[in-house]
C-alpha cells in the first residue's frame, strides 16, 4: 500500500501512506480545474446523481426532482439550509432538495421540497427567494430517461434549457463527432463564430489566412469544454503522456461505484491543417500528408496502448482553399485497417466565405 | 518572489499580503465558505503557502510559529485589520478568545465587501501571474470546502509538514525559506503518478486528492 521509492522525495509523517488508495477513490476530481465554470457545474452535478443513481440503484430517494444551483452560499430562506460535506461521495439523498452548490459539487447546503408543481417551484425559486437567474440544474427522476436539465440563464427563463444526458452509455464516435460539429459550429466554423478575444483567437490575420501559432491548443481546450459538455459523466483529459508520445484527448469514464475503474471510450488526435504559418512561411502540401500520416498512426498507437474502445483523427482544416477530405486520400486503407476514424471540420477565414459554401447547399443562413 | 519579500513589513510585504487575503476570501466565496472563521483564514493562508510550489506558485510566508491552535501569521492578521478598516473585508460574529499565552484575541468571521473587493478583483486579473494564483488558490479552496467544519477546525493536526514531529511547538517550521523541507507539497506531487492505468493527475486532482487524504488521516487511516 505504501508509495514510496527510494527516488521519491520525503514524505515525512505520511512516510507508507496508502496515497494511491486515495488517488484511486477520488480519481477525476479536479481533473477538469481548467474549464469554465458552468462546464464544471454540469459535469460535477452528472456525475453525483449518476453515483447516487448506482448506489441506490434509483430505488431508495424520493420521487421528485433535485435542483441544483450554482450559488454556494443560500439567501435567507427562512430556515437553515443543511450542510453535506463531500457530496460528491453519493452517500446522500439528492431529490426532493433544493441545493446549494459551488461549481465542482463537492460539497452543498440543501433544503427540503414540499412536493410543488415544476410550475410553482420555479416560481418559488425565483420569486419568494430572488434566485430567478442563477445557473440551475433539474434532474427529475419521474422521467423515462436519465437526464438532466440545463438553465444556463436561470429558473426565470425555463425554455432557455439544455437537455443533456447522464446515463453515461454508449459513446461512440459518431456521438463524438456529433457533439464537435455543435462545437465547431458555435466556436470555430467563421471569426464571427468565435467569442474568443486576444491572444485565445484562432486567427492572428484572417484576411491572409495566417492561424495562430496556438491554434491546436486553443481548439484543444475548447473541445476539451464542449466533450465535457456533451458527455458530462466522463473526465476528458488533455496532453497525456505516453511511451509513444503524447495524445491530445481522451475521453474516459469512471465507474461510479469504484473510481478507479476507468473505461477509455475514444483517444482523439488533432491536427490543425495550415496554408501558412503565423509568420505567412508557406506550408508545403506533403507537409500536410506527413502530419495526417503521423496523426494516423499516432491515434492508433495511443488507443492501443491505453486500451481506449476507440480512436480518430480529427483535423481542423484553416488552409485558404477548402478540398474536402482529399487529404485523408493516402491514408484512408491504413486508416481503416488500424480502425482509426477520419474526420475534417473547416474552419472559415471570413463569414463571407462560409456563407458562400452554404448557398449551393440551400442551407443559408436567415 | 522571495519569502523575505512576502515576510517584510514594508510596502510591498504588505501589499502581497492583502492581495493573498482578498484572493482567499474570493475563492472562500466562490467555494461557499464564508463568512470565513479567523482560524480557518489562516489555515487557508498555510495550505496556500505549503502547496504553492506544487502549482509553481510563490511562498509568500516560508516558515511559521508551531503552535498548538494551528497557523497564526500575525503581519497576516494585522493586513486583514487594515482591510476590514478600509471596507474592503466586512466582519460579523464579532467576540473574543483567550489563545495561547493567555492572551484575549478579536475572533471573527470574514467576507469580502464586494462592492469594494471587485475593482481589486478585476485588477489583479489583468496580470497573469495574478490569475495564475487566483486559479490555484480557487482550486485548493474549493478541495478544502468539501470538509465539514468539523474537520476544517481539526485538519492541521493531519497535515504532512505541521505534524513532522521533528519539529515541537513553539518551534519554527520552515518549509519554504532554509530548510526547505515541504512535505506537503511532496505528498501532494506524489498523487500526479499515482492514477492507475497509467494516467496522470492533473494540477487539480493533487490538490483534491491532498485534501481527501487529509480527511482520510484525520479519521484514523494512513
Amino acid at each position: 500500500m505504501a508509495n514510496d521509492s527510494p527516488n521519491t522525495p520525503s514524505l515525512g509523517p505520511w512516510t507508507g501512506a496508502d496515497l494511491s488508495g486515495t488517488a484511486r477513490a477520488n480519481m477525476g476530481l479536479g481533473a477538469d480545474y481548467e474549464l469554465p465554470l458552468h462546464v464544471r457545474f454540469i459535469a460535477g452535478a452528472a456525475k453525483l446523481i449518476r453515483k447516487r443513481r448506482a448506489i441506490t440503484n434509483g430505488k431508495t430517494d424520493a420521487i421528485e426532482p433535485a435542483i441544483f444551483l450554482l450559488q454556494p452560499t443560500p439567501p435567507d430562506l427562512g430556515a437553515p439550509a443543511r450542510r453535506v460535506p463531500m457530496l460528491d461521495n453519493g452517500l446522500t439523498p439528492l431529490t426532493g432538495r433544493l441545493w446549494f452548490v459551488n461549481a465542482v459539487v463537492n460539497v452543498g447546503k440543501y433544503i427540503e421540497l414540499s412536493g410543488e408543481e415544476d410550475d410553482e417551484l420555479f416560481r418559488r425559486i425565483a420569486e419568494d427567494f430572488r434566485l430567478g437567474d442563477v445557473q440551475a440544474i433539474v434532474f427529475d427522476p419521474r422521467a423515462e430517461s436519465i437526464e438532466i436539465r440545463y438553465y444556463p440563464r436561470g429558473l426565470q427563463n425555463p425554455d432557455i434549457c439544455e437537455l443533456i444526458s447522464v446515463s453515461g452509455t454508449d459513446i461512440s464516435l459518431d456521438g463524438i463527432f456529433a457533439a464537435i460539429d455543435r462545437i465547431h459550429q458555435n466556436c470555430f466554423v467563421t471569426p464571427d463564430a468565435q467569442s474568443l478575444s486576444g491572444k485565445l483567437r484562432l486567427w492572428k490575420d484572417s484576411s491572409k489566412w495566417l492561424p495562430s501559432s496556438d491554434a491546436e491548443a486553443i481548439i484543444q481546450m475548447n473541445l476539451k469544454a464542449g466533450l465535457t459538455t456533451a458527455f458530462p459523466t466522463c473526465t476528458v483529459r488533455h496532453e497525456q503522456p505516453q511511451v509513444s508520445g503524447r495524445l491530445d484527448l481522451e475521453i474516459e469514464e469512471s465507474d461510479p461505484l469504484d473510481c478507479g475503474h476507468i473505461t477509455r471510450h475514444a483517444i482523439l488526435e488533432l491536427k490543425v491543417l495550415r496554408s501558412f504559418s503565423e509568420t505567412g512561411t508557406p506550408v508545403p502540401s506533403e507537409k500536410t500528408l506527413d502530419d495526417v500520416t503521423s496523426g494516423v498512426q499516432q491515434a492508433a498507437a495511443y488507443r492501443d496502448e491505453k486500451c481506449a474502445r476507440a480512436s480518430a483523427l480529427c483535423c481542423f482544416d484553416m488552409r485558404r482553399e477548402p478540398s474536402g477530405e482529399t487529404c485523408f486520400k493516402h491514408i484512408r486503407n491504413t486508416a481503416k485497417d488500424t480502425c482509426v476514424r477520419l474526420r475534417l471540420w473547416f474552419i472559415f477565414a471570413t463569414s463571407k466565405l462560409y456563407r458562400a459554401t452554404l448557398v449551393p447547399l440551400g442551407l443559408q443562413e436567415h | 518572489m522571495t519569502p523575505e519579500d512576502g515576510r517584510s513589513n514594508g510596502y510591498i510585504g504588505s501589499l502581497k499580503r492583502r492581495i493573498r487575503i482578498v484572493m482567499l476570501l474570493d475563492a472562500a466565496e466562490c467555494a461557499g465558505l464564508v463568512p470565513l472563521a479567523i482560524g480557518h483564514l489562516h489555515f487557508l493562508a498555510y495550505m496556500s503557502n505549503t502547496l504553492a510550489p506544487v502549482w509553481d506558485m510563490p511562498i509568500l510566508e516560508g516558515k511559521l510559529l508551531k503552535r498548538q491552535s494551528g497557523p497564526f501569521y500575525p503581519a497576516l492578521q494585522r493586513d486583514l485589520d487594515h482591510l476590514v478598516g478600509s471596507g474592503v473585508v466586512s466582519i460579523s460574529k464579532l467576540g473574543y478568545l483567550l489563545s495561547e499565552g493567555n492572551r484575549w484575541r478579536l475572533e471573527g468571521s470574514y467576507h469580502l465587501n464586494k462592492t469594494l473587493a471587485a475593482p481589486i478583483l478585476v485588477a489583479l486579473e489583468q496580470f497573469e501571474s495574478e490569475q495564475l494564483l487566483m486559479s490555484f488558490i480557487r482550486e485548493m479552496v474549493y478541495a478544502i470546502s468539501a470538509l465539514s467544519e468539523n474537520d476544517f477546525d481539526n485538519a492541521i493536526s493531519a497535515d504532512a509538514t505541521f505534524t513532522d514531529p521533528v519539529i515541537a511547538f513553539g518551534n519554527v517550521l520552515d518549509f519554504g525559506e532554509w530548510r526547505k523541507v515541504n512535505y506537503t507539497a511532496n505528498a501532494a506531487r506524489q498523487f500526479g503518478h499515482l492514477l492507475p492505468e497509467g494516467t496522470n493527475a492533473t494540477l487539480g486532482e493533487e490538490l483534491h486528492f491532498y485534501v481527501r487524504h487529509l480527511h482520510r488521516r484525520m479519521h484514523g487511516e494512513r
